[in-house]
């Protein structure tokens, strides 16, 4: 549907209507939920707020070396297995601090996807959207959650703090730039935050005011749908330069900077904590390097040794806070790693079986969902297909993923029609 | 019968009987008012008209010389003249080459033909102006290796042949449907969307895959395929099979050849294969040969949704029974006249253009409410977003930064003293250079301002990303210092106020500033204390104004 409060077409009014019919009729409600109903409810949806915090662990983490372990077997590879806070579930010996939270964790360990291209990008677009990228280019979940669990907030919906190098791109799809994500780009604020030195305080409040004067004009008597968002987005954009400090970590607590260590992954993770406190509905935090068809031992001991405890001390930091009950919380990867180990010590691409892990909103969390057998080269219990996935991480937050977008003519299911959630892992 | 292409500035308006498109079209339109309880508003103003049809025709803002030409000029037939000189300029094939390349690619990233060469290939079709439906032949039968044959290719190539991937693009980009839904069963909405539609075209490119040549270069080779076997993720036992049909057309006969005679050519790991019945050259002939009405319908529409900001099925590739066409005797209207002109892109173009549909006014009439009248009413003019293209060279258009630019260029390529040193012995070498540095700056635009690669351009949006880039960014806020006789160099130069707001009204708005508007300039003048960057300010905030970032 158009995400256009101000847009007052008819067709749209029809849909608005039905929505709330819909709503009225007990189904779960697809779209901009606080816009859309009558304000009483709204202001019901708006307490129970939720939130999503994603950790893509980008190259494909080895299943082996991280929650699926199997030490002393062809495929095992050199580490042991270690207890984890739920009796009888072990991970590798490389997640130390992460199996000290296995209790608030759901393990997945028979991901699976079938036909996935050979290429990074449309395995995690396979993985981030829940199609095959074929059938795409779908919207990732990122603008997806910023479409349906929209807040009337002058916040972004969804920021991307990734990796150096990563710049903005249009991952929303038919979802239109305005749900595109907000990419922090190293963990550094947006691109063009900063105003150029011949540019000062006083000099920007008087063209944005001309601006604005210039907009009011031209609107009267046009429609205003193309304005309005447009002028909307001015006025989010100088929010946003005036709250540049929420992507500056430097002023969270210096005890805190130091349990998040100084790496880059422990700022990134410190700075999630900060804006998903601050009420921004979707974060996603990217670590890279996980592609170790050389030396994956090594490269795993070390990604892992980064990763393990700034994400422990962020799931602990949300438990403590309150958080944790309403943000769902996702560690996604594109692909497991094989069972073979090549000759110079790494492992390649493997889509049959992989592990993901989920917790926090609405997850049915301390247990293990699906088995792979002894040596891990396929799955024995519960296969769970990526479509299937991401129909759990859209009811886990409430929203009915076998809704649709509504965008003019046409309708897009949210999730695959074939597919639906996977209710072992829901409350 | 229609007639294309029929007025000239000298001929008397033709009666009814023989009424040309451009008469249909405000005829059908008009008749379609009471339906949404609207009437037309007024006839845009020369101002508004010089800006949309520069922007439509040519991919830029008029310049401010030829707008106060225009505006000055008392001609009553300045309008179709105006249109005549665009459609005539190079720049109009420029302009259709890339309007096309971003609706039949999407923004896709290049693989094996470079955007530059299919671009080329396509504005020559638009040069010598090329029956649209040739063109369409000519990238769906991609059978020709030579240079032209394989930048034609570019639709399959760049797709890397993959089948879903082309049955869904040629089902929605060249016959208005999307057949998404049906890959995996019958469409659960509509009826007419059926799963055999699917696999009734994935037959036509099923054999398809791609052939490196001796040179290096990447083409097409095709296995001869005569049906494909489908089973619907609701039933999958129950498999079924069709042979090569147009949706709900006919399934299309395939001659019998003796066993081992299928081919030109045994074909071999070293040998193209070629088939001597080709799907491909079937699927162009009987698509774009006259039998599939959906695709003049589409054709038509998509340039009528180029023009008017709105197709009359909309969104373009949602033609079906619970979508059905706002206005459906005009879509067969001009679908039959493009058809029986033998796809005459210009001369079609040119009959939307000349008609009062389009040349309305975007500002409702007065005592009427705006956002009471239905954008698919067509009677007041639909606003449209800049493309990424045309907001940049508007940009440099308005702010007179072409020199800017260059120096911005060759300054980025000067950073690297070596390889300036090297560059600058060799002109060739550096007008390579200087052109790469310049098409990174395109892409960085279209990242920003484009859609998600493999999507259509949707609805006008706006994101923070791009606002903030408009509002901060330091190559942008240097078109805007004035420099190198650039438009706030020459503006700061001015000592009258009202001189100031007309050069930057001119520039930037294309029309002259209103009374109200030179008073709000003047106040804002004595306001500041730096003059220049009060300038600075002011033209700042019409380039970020509505009115620059759309075409009324």
């Amino acid at each position: 549907m158009t995400r256009d409060p101000a847009c007052q077409s008819t067709s749209h009014l029809v849909s608005r209507r039905s929505m709330l019919g819909n709503l009225v009729a007990g189904a779960t409600g697809v779209g901009a939920i606080g816009r859309l109903v009558h304000p009483s409810v709204a202001s019901e949806i708006e307490k129970k707020k939720k939130q999503v915090l994603i950790f893509l662990l980008n190259g494909g983490l080895s299943q082996f070396e991280s929650f699926d372990p199997k030490p002393n077997t062809d495929t095992g590879g050199p580490f042991r297995q270690i207890a984890t806070a739920v009796p009888g579930t072990y991970f590798s010996e490389l997640m130390p601090h992460t199996a000290t939270i296995a209790d608030k964790l759901a393990v997945v360990r028979s991901m699976y996807a079938e036909k996935v291209p050979g290429s990074h990008g449309g395995a995690r677009d396979f993985v981030e959207t829940g199609r095959p990228p074929q059938l795409g280019p779908n919207p990732l979940m990122g603008p997806v959650y910023s479409t349906v669990l929209e807040q009337p907030s002058e916040l972004p919906g969804n920021i991307h703090i990734a990796p150096s190098r990563w710049g903005p791109r249009q991952d929303a799809a038919f979802l239109g730039p305005r749900h595109a994500s907000l990419v922090l780009s190293g963990g550094r604020p947006p691109l063009n935050l900063e105003r150029p030195e011949s540019i000062n305080e006083d000099s920007d409040d008087a063209r944005y005011r001309l601006r604005r004067i210039a907009d009011l004009r031209f609107s009267q008597r046009r429609r205003t749908a193309h304005s309005e968002a447009y002028s909307a987005s001015y006025d989010r954009a100088s929010q946003l330069i005036r709250k540049r400090d929420l992507f500056d970590t430097t002023k969270e607590p210096e005890k805190d900077q130091q349990r998040y260590g100084t790496h880059d992954f422990g700022r990134h993770c410190l700075l999630a904590r900060r804006l998903l406190e601050t009420g921004v509905t979707c974060v996603k935090v990217t670590h890279n390097n996980y592609d170790s068809h050389m030396e994956n031992f090594n490269f795993h001991l070390e990604q892992l040794g980064e990763f393990d405890r700034p994400f422990t001390t962020l799931i602990q930091d949300l438990d403590t806070r309150g958080m944790l009950e309403n943000t769902l919380v996702m560690l996604i990867t594109e692909f497991g790693r094989t069972p073979a180990i090549q000759p110079d010590l790494g492992r390649d691409h493997w889509p049959p079986n992989w592990s993901v892990v989920l917790g926090g909103c609405g997850i049915q969390v301390g247990g293990v969902l699906g088995a792979t057998n002894a040596n891990g080269t396929e799955i024995t219990d519960r296969p769970v297909h990526v479509a299937e996935m991401f129909h759990t991480y859209l009811q886990a937050v409430g929203v009915d993923p076998t809704g649709v977008h509504e965008l003019g003519g046409t309708r897009m299911p949210l999730g695959a029609p074939e597919r639906s959630a996977v209710k072992e892992l829901l409350i | 019968m229609t007639r294309l292409s029929s007025l000239r500035a000298t001929e008397p308006v033709p009666d009814e009987a023989t009424a040309s498109l451009h008469e249909q079209v405000d005829q059908l339109v008009e008749a379609g008012f009471s339906r949404w309880e609207v009437t037309a508003t007024e006839r845009c103003s020369d101002a508004e008209f010089i800006r949309r049809i520069t922007l439509d025709l040519k991919g830029t803002i008029p310049t401010a010389e030829a707008t106060a030409a225009f505006i000055a000029d008392a001609s009553p037939t300045k309008r179709i003249e105006l249109i005549d000189r665009l459609l005539a300029d190079e720049s109009f094939a420029r302009r259709m080459a890339v309007a096309f390349d971003v609706t039949l690619m999407e923004r896709r990233p290049d693989k094996y033909v470079t955007s530059d060469e299919w671009r080329d290939w396509l504005q020559t079709a638009f040069t010598e102006n090329r029956p649209l439906n040739a063109t369409v032949a000519q990238i769906l039968s991609a059978n020709e290796i030579d240079d032209d044959g394989r930048r034609a290719a570019k639709f399959y190539l760049d797709r890397a042949v993959d089948k879903d991937v082309l049955v869904r693009d040629i089902g929605r980009l060249f016959l208005g449907v999307d057949l998404q839904c049906a890959q995996c069963h019958d469409h659960p909405d509509f009826s007419d969307y059926k799963h055999e539609h699917y696999y009734g075209l994935s037959v036509f490119v099923t054999g398809s895959k791609t052939f490196k040549l001796p040179n290096g270069k990447m083409a097409l080779q095709e296995t001869l395929t005569r049906e494909a076997e489908f089973a619907s993720v609701f039933a999958p036992e129950d498999t079924r099979k069709t042979g090569p049909r147009l949706l709900a057309g006919d399934v299309l006969e395939i001659p019998e050849f003796p066993e081992g005679e299928e081919y030109v050519e045994k074909p071999t790991s070293k040998v193209r294969s070629v088939p001597k019945f080709s799907l491909r050259e079937l699927l162009a002939t009987k698509l774009t040969g006259g039998e599939t009405p959906a695709f003049a319908r589409n054709m038509a529409n998509r340039l009528w949704a180029m023009m008017m900001g709105r197709g009359i099925v909309h969104p373009l590739d949602a033609h079906h029974v619970a979508n059905p066409p706002s206005h459906p005797e005009l879509l067969a209207a001009l679908a039959k006249s493009f058809q029986e002109s033998e796809f005459d892109t210009r001369g079609f173009v040119r009959e939307l253009v000349l008609s009062e549909t389009y040349q309305r006014s975007s500002i409702a009439p007065s005592e009427v409410d705006p956002s009471t009248i239905a954008a698919e009413s067509f009677a007041v003019a639909n606003m449209k977003g800049l493309s990424p293209e045309q907001l940049l060279h508007s940009l440099l258009e308005a702010t007179s930064s072409h020199a800017v630019f260059e120096k911005q260029i060759e300054d980025a390529l000067m950073e690297d003293a070596e390889a300036w040193a090297e560059l600058s012995a060799d002109a060739e070498k550096l007008d390579a250079a200087r052109d790469a540095k310049k098409a990174e700056r395109v892409k960085e635009f279209i990242t920003l301002f484009g859609s998600t690669p493999g999507r259509p351009e949707g609805e006008f949006q706006a994101s923070v990303t791009q606002t903030l880039f408009l509002a901060n960014n330091p190559a942008l806020v240097e078109w805007l210092e004035p420099r190198d006789n650039n438009l706030t160099a020459r503006i700061v130069a001015l000592d009258d106020a009202s001189d100031v707001g007309e050069m930057a009204y001119l520039s930037v708005l294309s029309r002259q500033p209103e009374a109200e508007e030179i008073s709000l300039l003047k106040e804002h003048l004595q306001s500041r204390d730096n003059r220049e960057a009060a300038i600075v300010e002011f033209v700042w905030s019409l380039i970020a104004s509505a009115e620059f970032r759309l075409n009324h």
